[in-house]
């Protein structure tokens, strides 16, 4: 069977509850931006032999609409029990109640999509794959679950040690290059301060970066998380004028050196930690 | 007895057991897409509505220009998309400019024709044609401002479109292996005896057919692409001639990492005209990379080099092309160019761009 997402976590998902029952291949790789990636025609011939296809949702990986639609593959066009929308059960945090327009920056309408940061949606995510994949490949229906129970449980047992590690800095604020840490703040109790970007998808600009740094100063705020992805030129500026550290946390699995979803969460936990102590 | 009945129990429950899903987890939410129709959420019937305009500068050595040193709102482009049945598409983009409306294209696609389980799709409409690499791209989508010569010169202005239909074959191969083939006539046939200045100077219909592969390799994707276009090119004194357009065309993208990638380009094209004994022919080329060194910054080259079946001598360019892009759908653009064109040695130009967009906007694949 063969399985594509579009991004690295989904796949690393994926894989926990596929094993070697099915090949698993994101199109988007590890350490992209995955507002930006570029379909190309030799990803859809991935698309056109897919089994299963499972894609962020919300708005994240509208590229992926013209890979569908070249591809021809009615296994996994919308509406089909090969296509998965790993969103559609995820409780959506920061949904936009007024109106959204170019003066917003890359906000998307339907919420803040980087909810694969929380332990607890990737089980989420984790159930609604299990569902694709009990559908398609009924065969293995025994293997799946045990596989997704498998992973939930050590969700749940490794959460633990995540909140041990985290619940010294409860209610701490933070500062990232973008706004995409509110699921993963919103579960261990962190709060975010402010973002390089002064609105989601507009880089950091001189006169906000001076204003953040004075209300970082006013507030006591010193840590500065970034994704891997980003540039460090302003968050060492910013940083260093508030008295503070940079943590930088793999922004794909398979960045810095993680090899799955736990190494990645693990890393992440560990950076926000080295950041606000 | 009892074990034969634990046994069957075992064998016939169990495995009709391990079929049902477990309960949904604790942060489990509704699914997004059960939410009721109601008058509240009737913009969930909606097709994709967007604008793109498009605002050009142009500062150049030839006075005959009559856009020299002129900023000017070039277009601007409403699309109207939205799946009209599970597995049909329809796409409109009406462009205003100049003083006028007009529709650019509006065209329905059937991704899966369903035909003899082959994965066929088809489109019909008024639609640009599968000729070339870049033809089917709408100017906002380009990598430049000014399109390469030899685009200009052998098939279009800005694109070669025609009222029809063409099909698109995807070969079942462990790579990229597409066919296209169309026919397509134009709205208001050419009149004989009208010379064309530029393009392919079909009369009316003509026909495309594009075989375009893609492979992936290490550090990058290599796209290979052939085409051919044909039809009748405008009469004069009752004969048509009949005229042929070749393409080749070469891609080479690097695997994209931290928003950054190098884009490899080449096109060559030749164009023919037969007729009352004799043959007129025209080719060229371009060759342009474009580096992308984050999600912001672009910066590309290219050089060009064309004749024109309609003109004598040949046009021979370097242009050096920066894109800052601001959002998905906003950027601004600069190109300079220097050259040789016939009657103008040594001619430079500096073109600017400001394209500027709203709206949910999808093209076919880039």
């Amino acid at each position: 069977m063969e399985v594509i997402t579009t991004t690295p976590e989904l796949a690393a998902i994926t894989r926990e509850l596929v094993g070697n029952l099915a090949n698993v291949t994101s199109l988007a790789k590890s350490e992209t931006n995955y507002h930006q990636v570029d379909a190309k025609p030799s990803d859809v011939v991935r698309v056109a032999r897919a089994d299963v296809f499972m894609r962020c949702g919300m708005d994240l990986d509208m590229w992926a609409d013209a890979l569908l639609a070249s591809a021809r593959n009615a296994k996994v066009q919308r509406g089909a029990v090969g296509y998965v929308d790993a969103s559609a059960r995820v409780r959506k945090l920061e949904v936009p109640t007024g109106g959204i327009n170019g003066a917003s920056g890359d906000v998307h309408s339907a919420g803040n999509p980087h909810y694969w940061f929380d332990p607890k949606d990737a089980v989420v995510v984790a159930y609604e794959i299990l569902l694709a994949l009990l559908a398609v490949d009924k065969a293995h229906a025994t293997a799946y679950n045990a596989n997704y129970k498998r992973f939930s449980d050590e969700i749940s047992s490794r959460m633990a040690g995540w909140e041990r590690t985290l619940a010294p800095f409860k209610g701490q604020g933070f500062v990232a290059y973008h706004d995409e840490w509110i699921y993963f703040a919103t579960r261990f109790g962190l709060t975010p301060f402010g973002f390089l970007e002064p609105k989601p998808g507009i880089p950091p600009s001189g006169g906000h970066v001076t204003d953040l740094i004075q209300r970082m100063k006013a507030s006591k705020v010193r840590a500065v998380v970034m994704g891997s992805i980003y540039s460090t030129k302003y968050a060492d500026l910013v940083a260093k004028e508030a008295g503070g550290k940079v943590a930088v946390v793999p922004y794909s699995v398979g960045g810095m050196g993680t090899r799955n979803y736990f190494d990645y969460i693990n890393a992440i936990v560990e950076g926000f930690a080295k950041a606000l102590r | 007895m009892k074990w034969l009945t634990f046994l069957a129990v075992t064998l016939v429950v169990a495995p009709a057991f391990a079929q049902t899903p477990p309960p949904p987890p604790d942060a489990v939410a509704a699914p997004t897409g059960s939410q009721p129709a109601s008058n509240n959420n009737r913009y969930l019937l909606l097709p994709d509505i967007s604008f793109i305009s498009d605002a050009r500068g142009l500062f150049t050595s030839d006075k005959t220009n009559p856009n020299r040193n002129k900023f000017l709102l070039d277009s601007g482009e409403l699309a109207i998309q939205s799946f009209v049945y599970p597995g049909i598409k329809q796409d409109a983009f009406i462009v205003f400019g100049n003083g006028e409306a007009r529709i650019e294209e509006g065209y329905v696609t059937v991704q899966d024709l369903h035909f003899a389980k082959l994965p066929l799709s088809a489109t019909v409409g008024r639609r640009k044609a599968p000729f070339g690499r870049v033809n089917q791209l709408h100017p906002h989508s380009w990598a430049y401002i000014e399109p390469p010569t030899v685009l200009k010169n052998l098939v279009a202005e800005e694109s070669l479109t025609g009222d029809g239909a063409y099909l698109s074959y995807l070969f079942p191969t462990k790579f990229f292996l597409q066919l296209d083939a169309g026919y397509f006539g134009q709205p208001t046939p050419t009149e004989d005896g009208t010379a064309p200045e530029s393009g392919a100077g079909f009369r009316d219909t003509f026909s495309t057919l594009r075989l375009w592969g893609s492979q992936r390799m290490s550090g990058g994707d290599l796209e290979l692409g052939a085409s051919d276009a044909q039809g009748k090119g405008v009469g004069y004194g009752g004969f048509s001639p009949q005229n042929t357009l070749h393409g080749l065309d070469l891609t080479y993208r690097t695997t994209a990492t931290d928003s950054q990638r190098t884009l490899v380009r080449s096109e060559w094209l030749s164009h023919e005209q037969k007729g009352s004994g004799t043959t007129r022919r025209a080719e060229g080329y371009y060759v342009s990379v474009d580096k992308r060194s984050g999600p912001f910054r672009s910066l590309g080259v290219r050089y060009d080099n064309s004749g024109s079946p309609w003109a004598v001598g040949r046009e021979k360019s370097f242009s050096l092309i920066q894109t800052h892009q601001l959002t998905e759908q906003t950027y601004f653009r600069l190109q300079a160019t220097h050259g040789d064109r016939p009657g103008q040695k040594g001619f430079n130009e500096l073109r600017l761009q400001w394209v500027w967009g709203v709206g949910p906007h999808t093209h076919n694949l880039e």
